[in-house]
Parts: C-alpha cells; structure tokens; sequence
C-alpha cells in the first residue's frame, strides 16, 4: 500500500533532526530552519520521484543536500587534525558519557563540508560511492574530508575527558 | 594497501560483503595493523554513542512546524487522485489543504451549522486525526476509568469514554486543534478505527450531533460528526458508515 510523503516523513523527524543538529552543531534554530527546508523541498521531490525505496536513507541524503546547498562550500577552517598520538585510557567512560551537547560541541570544531561527510559516512554509515554522490563530490574529495574524524574525535576525548576525569576524582 | 584504503575496502563494516581479493587484502591488513583496530574500536564507541543520542526526540515545536509546512506545500499543488494511495490516506491532500485554507481565512469562530466555517471546523477535527504524528502525550489502555482520569488529568475534563456494544477502548492521546489542546479517544469497531476528539471550550450554544458538511458527498472518505455542549465540542471521525457514526454520536451527546 503506497504512503503519503506525510506519513513517511513524519517517522524520520526525530532521527534528522538529530542530524540537523550535529550538522549545525548544536544550533537549536538551523537545526529546525535546515529540517523544514529539507522537508519543504523533499515534497515535491518525492512527488516526482517513482523510485525512492528507501525513504530514511533518501531524506537523510535530501537533508545533507539541502544543508550543502544554504552553506558555503568553500568554508573550511583550519586543516584536519592529526591522529590522537594515544587514545585516552579511560575512552570507553567518555564515549559512555557522551551526550548530544558534547558531541555537537565536538562537532563545531570541523568544517562544514567535513560534518557532512563525517555524519554520512561515520553516524550514518554510508557507503563512500554513496555518500560522494550526494555531497557531488569525488571519494578523493570526500577521503579528505573524512580525514576531519581526528578532529572530531579530538574533540570528543579531549573536550571531555577532562569532565570524565573531573567525574571520576569526584568519585560521582 | 595502507590504512586509509583499508578502512574504505570494508566499509562499512556493518555489511556483508563478497570476500573478494581487495576485501580479503583489506581485513587481513585490518587484523596485522593496530591502528585500524583501535580505529574500529573508536567507530563502535562513537557509533553507539550516537545511537543513543539519535533517539532523541525533536521537539513538539519542531515537530508541528514540519506538519505546517507540509500541508503548505501540499495545498500549492493541484489536489489530484493518485489511484495508489487508498482509504483515509487519499484524503489527506485535500484535507490538508482545507486546514490551510481556514487557517488563512482567519476564522477562529467556534464551529457553528450553516456557517462557512464550519466545513473548514470540521476539517480542522480530520486534519489532526491525520496527522496523529504530531501528538506526544498519549495513554494507551482499554480501561475507561483510566482514560477519565487521563482526561481529568490532562485537560480537566472527567469525561468518561463511550461506552457501546461492539465498542472497544484502544488509548488516548493529547492533541492540538489550531492551537486548543484536546484529547482524541481512538476506539475500534468491527476492525476500524474510530476517532472521538474532546475540545474543552468556555460557554456557548449546544450542537446536536451533525453530520459534517465538507464530508457529506459520501465519495469514500472518512465521516465527520460533530456537537458540542456548553462545556466540550466534539467529533467523531471514522470511515465507519456516518449512519453508525450517528449512532454513537448521540448515544454520547445524551450522556453529556
């Protein structure tokens, strides 16, 4: 039995806005104004598209799309940064830890573009063939962006492991 | 091969894949080199990290923003019949619409018979049974006596929920109609659904139980009745015959 756009769609908001959010990096008001957009445009889209199978992985492509497309392409700051020398024994306990405010935190320290490729890639498990695709851009281009995740990462043990290790001395 | 090619060989590692030459070559690099394992191992803890963090749920704000926007878009377009699309679902385009329609007319008043607002009233009732997504507070349970005191709870209300042979309680959920909170009661009759909404209102006029005007072409679509007392305005809607709709509709408004 076919769906409407609306009943479809409706099941995936929790889901991208969640990915709205780490692409924003946490911005509460971009996050919602880049849903709206990517539903708003997914309407007609999906309208004239007989072939959508796979509805999640469709708007979670139109989402980063539509982010793409409101945000300069050309907006990198800073270069990648290089691989953590050695991860933080206690890793396991960040990661456990880590909440939507830590890793939207983390993720403002990567470029736009890169979010993109590391929410696909990364939290979304995209396939690169995939994933280049909808970004339009070469896997050369997207392996470099990929290269951000040691930032990301960075980011994540280093940003919190010192409230992990705060935690800890406080024995909480 | 080196790391990078590796990790893109496999990935990702979720997914079966043929083992072919490159994929064999890639796992086996990935088993003799430490830094790809405690690469993997950093991806699991982020990915469940972030599986926990996505099942966050978007705000209720967020959530009716979307609902808005759709049925814009949805009201933009020429409304045409897609033979795919079936039962109640074939009349969300236009309900929609509809709702977007009173919306833009600006009528607020409260649903009165004969009056133009009242087709778009009634289709504000389908408009949220539509869309059902929106709402967040919900009970479910086929115990009356917990409905009321949800009722009580939620709006203030100690409406207690029909009661009729072949009747059977499904839950009950808050719900917002054009910004007034209300309640929809969700029964089963026979295998339909049947959607009772209560709509607190302050004063005013009885209604006796209506057939809605929009939805009396009897095309196929889902019926709507309505009425109201001093205290509650009402509606059922179902694709259940509106004769039985009717029915329930007046054995509830006698209670009321």
């Amino acid at each position: 039995m076919s769906r409407t756009f609306e009943e479809l769609a409706t099941r995936e908001i929790d889901g991208l806005y969640q990915g709205a959010l780490f692409l924003t990096a946490g911005d509460e008001d971009d996050a919602e104004n880049l849903l709206l957009d990517t539903l708003g445009r997914s309407f007609n889209r999906f309208r004239a598209s007989q072939d959508v199978e796979d509805i999640s992985r469709w708007l979670e492509g139109r989402l980063v799309s539509t982010f793409l497309e409101t945000h300069p392409r050309d907006a990198r700051a800073g270069r990648p940064a290089a691989p953590l020398e050695r991860i933080p024994t206690h890793s396991h306990e960040i990661f456990a830890g880590l909440d939507a405010p830590g890793l939207h935190m983390a993720a403002a320290a990567v470029p736009w573009a890169a979010r993109a490729a590391l929410w696909l890639v990364l939290l979304r498990r995209w396939p690169y063939a995939d994933a280049s695709d909808v970004m339009g851009v070469d896997e050369g281009v997207l392996k470099d962006l990929l290269r951000y995740r040691h930032t990301l990462m960075g980011a994540i043990l280093g940003g919190l492991s010192g409230k992990a290790g705060a935690r800890r001395a406080s024995g909480a | 091969m080196d790391c990078y090619e590796a990790r893109a060989g496999v990935w990702p590692p979720e997914r079966p894949r043929l083992a072919n030459r490159d994929v064999t070559r890639a796992r086996d690099h990935i088993a003799e080199c430490p830094g790809c394992r405690e690469y993997f191992e950093q991806d699991r803890m982020l990915l469940d990290a972030y599986d926990r963090i996505r099942r966050g749920k978007a705000p209720r704000r967020v959530r009716e923003r979307v609902f808005d926007v759709l049925a814009r878009e949805r009201a933009g377009l020429a409304i045409t019949t897609d033979s795919a699309v079936t039962g109640w679902k074939r009349w969300a385009p236009s309900l929609a619409a509809a709702a977007v329609a009173f919306v833009a007319l600006g009528t607020t008043a409260i649903l009165t018979n004969r009056d133009p607002a009242q087709i778009s009233g009634d289709a504000m009732f389908v408009e949220d049974y539509v869309r059902r997504a929106v709402g967040a507070d919900h009970i479910e349970t086929s115990d009356p006596g917990e409905v009321k005191r949800f009722l009580t709870r939620e709006l203030g209300v100690p409406l207690a929920p029909l009661r009729h042979a072949g009747l059977e309680l499904e839950r009950a959920e808050i719900c917002l109609l054009e910004g007034r909170r209300g309640a929809m009661i969700v029964y089963k009759r026979e295998g339909e659904i049947i959607s009772h909404y209560v709509v607190p209102r302050a004063g005013g006029d009885d209604r006796a139980p209506a057939l809605g005007e929009s939805l009396q072409a009897g095309d196929g679509g889902p019926s709507v009745i309505t009425w109201a007392s001093a205290s509650l305005e009402q509606a059922l809607v179902s694709d259940v015959p509106s004769r039985e709709l009717m029915e329930l509709a007046r054995t509830a408004a006698a209670v009321d």
